[in-house]
């Protein structure tokens, strides 16, 4: 009876101690984007500009809500202003396409029941009469932001591209409309 | 006949592969690999478009790591970031020796006649023989990329198909 309980003791701190490991790669990325910005509830609006998918995924912390495909249309490559409205087309290499608009933030995301691509896939994205074509193919990333990140040091400038922008910097930027959050990075409500 | 001679060149690259240098400091290792200047020309721009986004070997971490004008930039001095200029001739020559570099002596079997192309993990992992994080990333049968790869290892480049192969969207 002893040994019997022995080894239901033991099994069940092991079993503890496995639940208690987390992933400390992932827990740090997720503790990279910091806090939620106050005064901006959790929702559609949030965390403009952030790798959506890092949370938004099935393993992640808003796993009740994944993305397939997600990210942030800002204006200008030195405007961290999201765009309301903007057009996002994707086409998987099945030839599946997708279109989709941005929030008045300029966050726009796929839910896995509206597609759920297979990669790789190619983007474009259209409003009025301007529009961009991604340059490469998307190999299997689902966040923008993860490849899309505004470079802090001249070696990160190897490896992103900033942003995603619509606007060129001699084109009139449409004037955002009411939104419930700052349409601007880090801008509050 | 063919598999006697394919073995004997085999053991004969093999054979030599390994020697230290005379004053015993050094050990030098002798591969096969395909022609450096058909990899630039014709199946960098491949591997670049097909193989080196940001998101998959376009990586400082990933395995097989692959600079490109699109993609990662080599560090230099010229202020090349992603999305400006050309592929540069030092980025090819560090992609060439990432490719070469993976498994060079299966690479020398293979050149040898010895083992088929397929028995590369270039080839392998993208036709998903072999786990792949990247999922397929090359049709099971007559894909461009494939062929192209195959004409560069066998040293008759097929031009037309590498450029294909490289051409976007694929």
């Amino acid at each position: 009876m002893r040994q019997l309980f022995f080894i239901v003791l033991v099994s069940s701190l092991v079993l503890a101690g496995i639940g208690a490991c987390g992933d400390p790669v992932y827990d740090a990325q997720i503790k990279s984007l910091g806090d939620e910005q106050a005064n901006v509830p959790q929702g559609e609006f949030h965390r403009a500009g952030q790798p959506c998918e890092l949370c938004h995924s099935s393993s992640g912390p808003a796993s009740a809500s994944p993305f397939t495909v997600a990210g942030t249309i800002f204006a200008q490559q030195a405007s961290a202003i999201g765009v309301d409205g903007v057009t996002v087309a994707m086409t998987d290499t099945t030839g599946s396409s997708f279109v989709t608009k941005t929030n008045c933030v300029g966050n726009f995301f796929v839910r896995p029941g509206q597609w759920d691509p297979a990669f790789p896939i190619l983007a474009r994205i259209v409003r009025d009469n301007r529009s961009r074509t991604m340059q490469g193919q998307i190999g299997r990333e689902r966040s923008c932001a993860n490849c899309h990140k505004d470079p802090f040091s001249s070696y990160e400038r190897l490896s992103s591209v900033g942003h995603v922008y619509l606007y060129s910097p001699d084109d009139v930027v449409p004037t955002p409309p009411t939104c419930p959050v700052n349409p601007r990075v880090g801008g509050g409500n | 006949m063919r598999c006697f001679i394919s073995a004997l060149t085999l053991l004969l690259v093999l054979g030599c592969a390994s020697s230290p240098s005379p004053d015993g400091t050094t050990r030098t290792t002798t591969i096969l690999a395909p022609s450096q200047s058909d990899f630039s020309q014709f199946v960098s721009p491949v591997l670049e478009r097909r193989c080196g986004t940001l998101d998959c070997h376009g990586q400082v971490g990933r395995p097989l790591r692959l600079y490109s004008a699109r993609g990662l930039r080599l560090p230099n001095d010229g202020g090349l970031i992603p999305g400006t200029g050309g592929t540069t001739q030092e980025e090819q020559t560090a992609n060439y020796r990432a490719v070469i570099g993976l498994e060079p002596e299966e690479l020398t079997r293979v050149m040898a006649g010895v083992d088929p192309p397929r028995a590369l993990l270039l080839l392998k992992k993208p036709l998903t023989l072999e786990g792949h994080k990247g999922g397929p990333a090359i049709a099971p049968t007559n894909d461009p990329v494939e062929l192209c790869l195959d004409s560069w290892i066998v040293g008759t480049i097929d031009q037309a198909t590498c450029t294909k192969a490289a051409a976007f969207p694929p």
